[in-house]
């Protein structure tokens, strides 16, 4: 479980970005971080990665601040990433990028996302969008990572290649119980969401609670 | 996913960087080899020539009527800073005559006019009618065969007591050949005659005016050894006076002065008089040579190191730009800064390994051709120790280029990672989109 406890972050000299947000996020659900551009979802979720840390305000990782637990050991533990723009080493094969947080074995992972074994061993610039985003899920599910935070992961895929990944994410969070936390602006992915959190003006205002899980949203902000 | 395996991914799958870099690498590593083999090369030559060039003091005595005696020329090479060495020089007028005791006839150079010379008596005493005598211990060395005025055409160079080398000239006009033998005797001294063998026969290249006297023409000239001189000015009393001059060869010409000095001071305490004079400029022109070249060739060394390693770092710099999004997402899945470092470094290592083993072939082959060239081109011609030294890429010189490039390597790659290593993964993923 992890948790945003009044957390203010703002960029050099600007102006806060994030004004006190507090959130809670559970093992075993799908979380979507909606709102409009510019509001600060993507700084919220490398908060949460430990990319960075908050001006003010905590960030509690099962119950432990990950800034006193260092945050590269909380990247490299606790959380793995998804990006809009894949982001896969161009220099390894999905295998290999996948061999780079896999404890196990990556075919295994990359089969389950839906990539043959041809595929596998091809040059990853060679595959297409959904393939390179799913190589990029398998990277993040064969983590022994918790969390998994994706950012806008369907923003460069058409609808069908979208409702894929999408359903994929989904089976992370409710087969394998994994806490999975996607910034989005896609109502598509919004609500195939269990909880959706709304960000606006540097605070989550509002929480929609979403299909059956009602009894586990995060808080609301302020 | 080890290290490893990424270092050796990156490097071959990425090969046109690999081998750009490759490039780069050769460069550095033979322009640095060059420069050091040249340096080394030229700290050798000064090294030897200050042997090789042979600089020597010459202590004169033609003014004395005893010349320079025994224990004179032993006191002289004993000199502490002499190497022991010596050379003997005695020069005279000569008549020669045959076996028969019937005088040689020689060529007829421009007749002298009496009233022109010093003494009208010594026309008398027949110099008109002689030749010179070049008696030394080095007939070889004497200049006007190492310039090539003259040459031995037949027979050899002297090698023992009593022998001489006569013109070709001479020996046609009189029937002579190598082997024969002739009597010299001095018009200068009253000293007995003295036999020698013809060992070789000479013939001159260049040219001398028709004034002149039948005594200095080429044709009329004789060398000996210098036994056979000192035997015709001073007698045969073995073991008095050997020579006119000596030649004493100095251990180090930096101390020549030093030693003139000294030198002198036992020339000035003599009854009859000597004069000493030095003989360093072959030496002194090599090493003046030497000297700009190794300034010059230190600066290369300097801006080489300089250049090469600004030109890397600003390289890696640039690739590092490029690969700012695998930094990015390396962080992102938990890798340290530490081993992406790791792995720059690995990958820089590697391939300047390879470019410094390739450098090698490639750097002794330009070291031999242009270093040669340079060497030469910067050195009188005249400087014997140049001509006949080959610039080769030592062991030694390779080893010092490893350790003093290698580690430039690392320091150049880490360098360029310092920017991106002060960034947080944040701004580093943010910089990338
Ligand atoms: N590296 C940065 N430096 C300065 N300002 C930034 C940086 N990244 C984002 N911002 C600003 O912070 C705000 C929030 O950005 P972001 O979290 O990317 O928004 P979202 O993902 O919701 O579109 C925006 O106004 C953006 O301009
Ligand atoms: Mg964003």
């Amino acid at each position: 479980m992890i948790e945003v406890k009044n957390v203010v972050y703002a960029y050099d000299k600007g102006r806060a970005v994030l004004r006190g947000v507090s959130a809670r996020f559970e093992p075993g659900k799908m979380y979507a971080i909606l709102g409009p551009s510019g509001c600060g979802k993507t700084t919220l979720l490398s908060l949460l990665g430990g990319l960075d840390s908050p001006r003010s305000g905590q960030i509690l990782c099962d119950g432990d601040d990950i800034e006193q637990t260092g945050l590269a050991r909380h990247r490299r533990h606790n959380v793995a990433f998804i990006f809009q723009s894949y982001n896969l080493i161009d220099y390894l094969t999905p295998k290999e990028n996948v061999a780079l947080t896999a404890t196990g074995d990556p075919r295994a992972v990359l089969e389950r996302v839906g990539l043959t074994g041809a595929e596998a061993g091809r040059n990853v610039l060679k595959l297409s969008g959904g393939q390179q985003q799913r190589v990029a899920i398998a990277r993040a599910l064969a983590s022994s990572a918790q969390i998994i935070l994706a950012d806008e992961p369907t923003g460069n895929l058409d609808e069908d290649t979208a409702e894929e990944i999408i359903a994929a994410l989904k089976n992370c969070a409710h087969d394998l119980g994994k806490c999975v936390i996607i910034v989005t602006h896609s109502n598509q992915l919004a609500r195939a969401a269990d909880v959706v959190i709304r960000l606006s003006k540097g605070k989550t205002q509002i929480v929609e609670r979403t299909g059956v899980m009602k009894h586990a949203g995060p808080e609301a902000g302020l | 996913m080890s290290l490893t395996h990424r270092t050796w991914a990156y490097l071959t799958r990425k090969w046109p960087q690999t081998v750009t870099l490759l490039g780069l690498m050769v460069a550095i590593f033979t322009l640095m080899a060059t420069c050091w083999a040249l340096h080394q090369t030229t700290t050798t030559v000064g090294a030897n020539i200050k042997t090789a060039l042979k600089p020597s003091l010459t202590v004169s005595a033609k003014q004395a009527p005893d010349g320079l005696t025994a224990d004179m020329v032993a006191r002289l090479a004993g000199f502490p800073g002499m190497t022991g060495a010596y050379e003997l020089d005695t020069q005279s007028l000569v008549r020669y005559a045959g076996r028969d005791g019937q005088d040689l006839s020689l060529k007829p150079g421009e007749k002298l006019d009496p009233a022109t010379l010093n003494g009208a008596e010594d026309l008398e005493n027949g110099w008109e009618e002689s030749g010179r005598l070049y008696a030394a211990t080095n007939t070889a060395q004497d200049g006007s065969f190492s310039r090539g005025d003259l040459e031995l055409t037949s027979g050899r160079m002297i090698d023992g007591e009593h022998q001489v080398l006569i013109h070709e000239d001479l020996a046609r006009r009189n029937g002579l050949a190598v082997g024969d033998t002739i009597t010299l005797r001095s018009v200068e001294s009253d000293q007995p005659s003295v036999e020698a063998r013809i060992v070789g026969l000479v013939t001159h290249h260049k040219k001398q005016s028709d004034q002149t006297p039948t005594m200095e023409l080429y044709e009329n000239r004789v060398f000996s050894d210098a036994v056979t001189g000192s035997e015709l000015i001073f007698g045969q009393t073995a073991g008095r006076s050997l020579a006119q001059s000596g030649t004493f060869f100095v251990t180090d010409p930096d101390q020549i002065d030093d030693l003139m000095e000294q030198v002198n001071a036992v020339a000035d305490s003599q009854a009859q008089p000597l004069r000493v004079t030095k003989d360093d400029s072959d030496y002194v022109n090599a090493r003046d040579a030497l000297t700009g070249m190794s300034q010059i060739v230190l600066i290369a060394q300097v801006v080489v190191v300089g250049v090469c390693f600004a030109v890397l770092a600003l390289f890696l710099v640039f690739r590092q730009q490029h690969r700012l999004r695998e930094t990015g997402v390396l962080l992102a899945m938990g890798q340290t800064k530490r081993s992406i470092l790791a792995q720059r470094v690995a990958e820089v290592s590697l391939v300047a390994v390879v470019g410094w083993l390739l450098a090698w072939p490639i750097s002794s082959l330009i070291a031999a051709g242009v270093g040669q060239r340079l060497l030469t081109s910067n050195a009188p011609s005249t400087v014997i120790g140049l001509a006949d030294v080959t610039v080769v890429v030592t062991a030694s010189t390779w080893g010092m280029v490893a350790i003093i490039g290698l580690p430039l390597c690392v320091a150049a790659t880490i360098a360029a990672m310092v920017p991106t290593v002060r960034l947080k993964p944040k701004h580093i993923l943010s910089h990338m989109s």
